[in-house]
């Protein structure tokens, strides 16, 4: 089949449409909270976040089944965002109290595995996610989760640029930056758990990460970040989802749709920086 | 700092920004709700409607597992396309369709599956790819022991099997049933004598020496068709994917020299190492490699075990020369 | 203009984890009113501003801050200018954009900055001094321009009561005497003014009270009043100090 062949027949599949559902939320969500992660330095907490949903997952298929994964991995995913908030801003190192967490809710997840002897599968499709198998429940409530993480940044979009750039100066200005921390974390959970679907809990932080740095690598102030990350986002993930099934079905080389999708962010961002030696940052001077 | 005049704006850009002023809607939630709306809404509406691509042309069938491919390969000869979608040397437990494996179920006429729970990742794929044939559970003649799924370990089950793939065919596609019936025949005569050869090669072996160490209980029917000890597998249970904590290695270990086994069997889809670990604890021999037994899936093509008929002749050699027999030759209709 | 008081301390102490760091300050502000805090090194400048904001809690006595009006109103903002800043120099923000940071409240949630906005930082920014800048990433601007762009953040805000932390202190003196000007322009339009410095000089040219601290309050009130040598000595305990009838000179604290 010939390449046009491949692509129109993509679309006339099912599967293909709801991947695309799954990626669009998921990517316009990713794009606009991956640019605070990047601001503020959060892609160590965001890696904690992904290990703590773990052990949501294996206790959820333990209690429900199958169905019961997502559910267990929201709940993990809120205690430990609203554990890891509250701690950050005690005199704990952050760091330390994310790796210590981290491991711990990791390990608490192994045990609970290894007391059940079937529930491999549900976490190999939460590890590696399961792009092409997303049921029609699943969409939905991915898609959900991702407008909450969207709305929430969104309405807290002015406080949350002032309490990254000045903490201090959001204070005294009336945001409650611990409020404001918060509903971040949240929101980080949040597509967390979204692109633990469709890429797989190993790559989530490629999603997260990859389009705030390439967005801010072009811009000289606010105004192209987030819309730049976004694009970008979404750009990455619609190519990928094509590749995946372009190459599997073309080359008969078996591709995984998420690992290809996490693929193709982290090679934008190779050729961003690739580019962004080359071309000269105007963005440093800058006059009127 | 000199004080400067008054800020001007430039008049020549002011009527442009006031006209993008005006045509700009002044909240930001509504305008950038639209905007998401918009694109969501039509990636999901479009995806709620979609017809499938045309089918390539005569009977498709897709099968699942390694053996149930081989079996439903046997049975459709050259009347259609089969393809099997888990490859060789791959776990059957769980799967990860690639858009390929999904494409294939969306074009097919019929799915034949082992069943018995081994596939439990297929109501995903199968509403994924949006498959609308006919499901033929290869299993659903079987008589199925404590949930075990590995039924085709027996050979009298591979028989049954068979029987039930040609006649699920046989109602998929009416004009081609003699076919398949045919074909099926021929087959289940092939077995019938790989039945036969393979009780006389283990009968020479006395039956308290024919124990069995595996890495998973994968062939509890075969043990019990063909009168083997089974004294415990590495990882305690139907599924491949466990770690065996401390106390159940330990416990294992008792086991095989209570039993006087003098050999653990590694299967071709796991990792020999924790077998090798167990056997030289025990002070025994692991059985690995090329000897590896075949127990989840097939070998690939042009290896010891790319038939089933291949792959049951091979464990059986392996098991019968481990107990310290000799193996005796196969008769004419096995001899590829 | 609103002739409300904006800000009245009766016995207040202010304090941070446990310690008093400010105790014991009765003091307040009118409209059109400037007072400079002034104090040794660590005896609560910045705790006092900061407590007036609400950043550090008030642990005794009783504050009245006019309360500022939520939305578009005119009038009703408290703008501040901090004295270091941990801002990332790396952040991807432009002169222009910082300033209008101080507009954000006004803002609100959901509006697109108008035009009033983007005349109020024009106006921060020509005031500063920093139009020229205006599109330049902050992190490139000199230390001094940063704190300008920071003050200019403050004034965009439209600010009823302006506290300032150190605001002389990177300043060259050309960009001293143009924000005298700029602080006795707004005192003339009734906005209350509270700032901490080393420098009595510049405090008397601004302001018309000060608030003498040491770790609690010395003093309060109009300037010949508090400056006395007494009122000093217990200030800057330890310290020389010389007073004639134009200045008072406190050894490795004028410029």
């Amino acid at each position: 089949m010939s390449f046009i062949e491949i692509l129109s027949q993509a679309f006339t599949l099912p599967f293909m449409w709801r991947a695309a559902a799954v990626l669009a939320g998921l990517t316009l969500a990713a794009g606009l909270i991956g640019v605070f992660v990047n601001l503020r330095g959060l892609e160590f907490l965001s890696d904690g976040l992904t290990h703590a949903v773990f052990p949501g997952v294996a206790a959820g298929f333990m209690f429900a089944g199958t169905g019961g994964v997502l559910y267990g991995a929201i709940i993990a995913a809120a205690l430990a965002t609203v554990f890891l908030t509250l701690l950050s801003h005690r005199k704990v190192t952050s760091d330390a109290a994310i790796a210590i967490m981290l491991t711990a809710m990791f390990s608490i997840g192994v045990i609970i595995v290894s007391r059940s002897h079937n529930v491999s599968a549900s976490l190999e499709q939460l590890l590696f996610g399961h792009l092409f198998t997303v049921s029609p429940t699943e969409v939905i409530i991915t898609l959900i989760v991702c407008a909450v993480a969207f709305a929430l940044i969104l309405a807290t979009l002015r406080g949350q640029i002032f309490s990254s750039f000045d903490v201090r100066g959001a204070q005294a200005a009336g945001y409650r930056p611990l409020a404001l921390a918060l509903v971040l974390n949240i929101a980080i959970a949040c597509v967390v758990v979204a692109a633990s679907i469709a890429v797989g809990n190993l790559l989530v932080l490629a999603v997260i990460i990859v389009p705030g740095a390439i967005a801010r690598m072009w811009t000289r102030g606010l105004r192209g970040l987030f819309v730049g990350a976004v694009i970008f986002a979404f750009a990455a993930a619609t190519v990928g989802l094509l590749a995946s099934f372009t190459i599997s079905v073309g080359a008969d080389v078996s591709v995984p749709g998420g690992a290809t999708v996490a693929m193709v962010f982290v090679i934008g961002y190779l050729i961003s920086l690739a580019v962004r030696a080359i071309v000269p940052d105007r963005s440093v001077r800058g006059e009127a | 700092m000199v004080r400067n005049k008054p800020y001007v704006r430039d008049m020549k850009t002011n009527w442009i920004r006031r006209a993008w002023m005006s045509i700009r809607c002044n909240n930001k939630a509504i305008c950038v709700t639209t905007a998401v709306v918009a694109v969501v809404g039509t990636v999901a509406v479009l995806s709620g409607c979609s017809s499938p691509a045309p089918a390539p042309e005569g009977l498709q069938v897709v099968a699942t597992t390694t053996q149930v491919s081989d079996f439903t390969s046997q049975v459709v000869g050259t009347a259609g396309t089969v393809t099997g979608i888990i490859a060789a040397n791959q776990t059957a437990h769980s799967f990860d369709p690639s858009a390929k494996v999904l494409l294939e179920l969306a074009h097919a006429d019929a799915l034949v599956i082992n069943g018995v729970g081994i596939e439990p990742w297929l109501q995903d794929a199968i509403d994924a790819s949006g498959f609308h044939g006919a499901v033929i559970d290869a299993s659903s003649d079987i008589v199925v022991v404590d949930g075990d799924p590995h039924v085709w370990t027996s050979i009298t089950n591979a028989q049954k099997m068979v029987a039930t793939i040609a006649a699920g065919l046989s109602k998929v596609d009416p004009g081609q049933a003699p076919t398949f019936v045919a074909n099926a025949a021929g087959y289940e005569e092939k077995l019938v004598a790989l039945d036969l050869w393979a009780h006389a090669d283990i009968d020479q072996i006395p039956v308290d020496q024919r124990l069995l160490v595996t890495n998973h209980d994968a062939l509890a029917y075969f043990v019990e068709e063909f009168g083997i000890t089974f004294v415990g597998s590495i990882i305690p249970s139907f599924d491949d994917n466990a770690e065996p904590s401390a106390a159940e290695i330990d416990a294992l270990v008792a086991k095989i020299k209570e039993s006087g086994a003098t050999a653990v069997f590694s299967e071709s889809t796991i990792s020999p190492k924790l077998a090798e670990t167990i056997a030289a604890e025990a002070g025994v021999k692991v059985y690995s490699g090329e000897d590896v037994l075949y127990a989840d899936t097939l070998g690939p093509a042009g290896s010891d075990g790319a038939t089933y008929i291949q792959a049951t002749i091979h464990n059986v050699r392996v098991l019968v020369s481990a107990w310290g027999g000799t193996n005796i030759p196969l008769p004419a209709e096995l001899t590829p | 203009m609103t002739t409300q008081r904006l800000l009245n301390l009766d016995d207040v102490s202010f304090a941070y984890e446990a310690d008093a760091a400010l105790s014991h300050v009765t003091m307040s502000i009118d409209p059109g009113q400037a007072v400079a805090i002034i104090g040794p090194n660590g005896s609560g400048k910045s705790t006092m501003l900061k407590g007036v904001l609400g950043v550090i809690p008030l642990v005794a006595g009783e504050m009245t801050v006019f309360r500022p009006k939520k939305g578009r109103g005119q009038s009703g903002r408290i703008g501040y200018l901090p004295q270091d800043d941990d801002i990332d120099s790396e952040f991807p923000i432009t002169l222009k954009q910082v300033v209008m940071m101080g507009r954000y409240r006004r803002m609100g949630w959901f509006r697109f900055p108008g035009a009033d906005d983007r005349q109020a930082v024009a106006d921060a920014l020509e005031v500063t001094g920093l139009t020229s800048r205006a599109n330049a990433r902050f992190g490139t601007l000199s230390g001094g321009q940063q704190q300008r762009g920071l003050l200019a953040r403050a004034l965009a805000t439209k600010p009823s009561l302006l506290l300032l932390d150190e605001p002389f202190n990177a300043l060259d003196q050309p960009n001293r005497d143009a924000l005298i000007e700029t602080l006795k322009d707004l005192k003339s339009n009734g906005v209350g003014i509270l700032l901490t410095t080393h420098d009595l000089e510049l405090a008397r040219e601004v302001c018309d009270s000060i608030l003498l601290v040491n770790g609690t309050q010395v003093a309060f009130g109009p300037l010949d009043e508090v400056l006395t040598l007494e009122n000093l000595q217990q200030a800057f305990e330890g310290v020389q100090v010389e007073v004639d009838e134009h200045k008072v000179v406190i050894p490795g604290h004028s410029h």
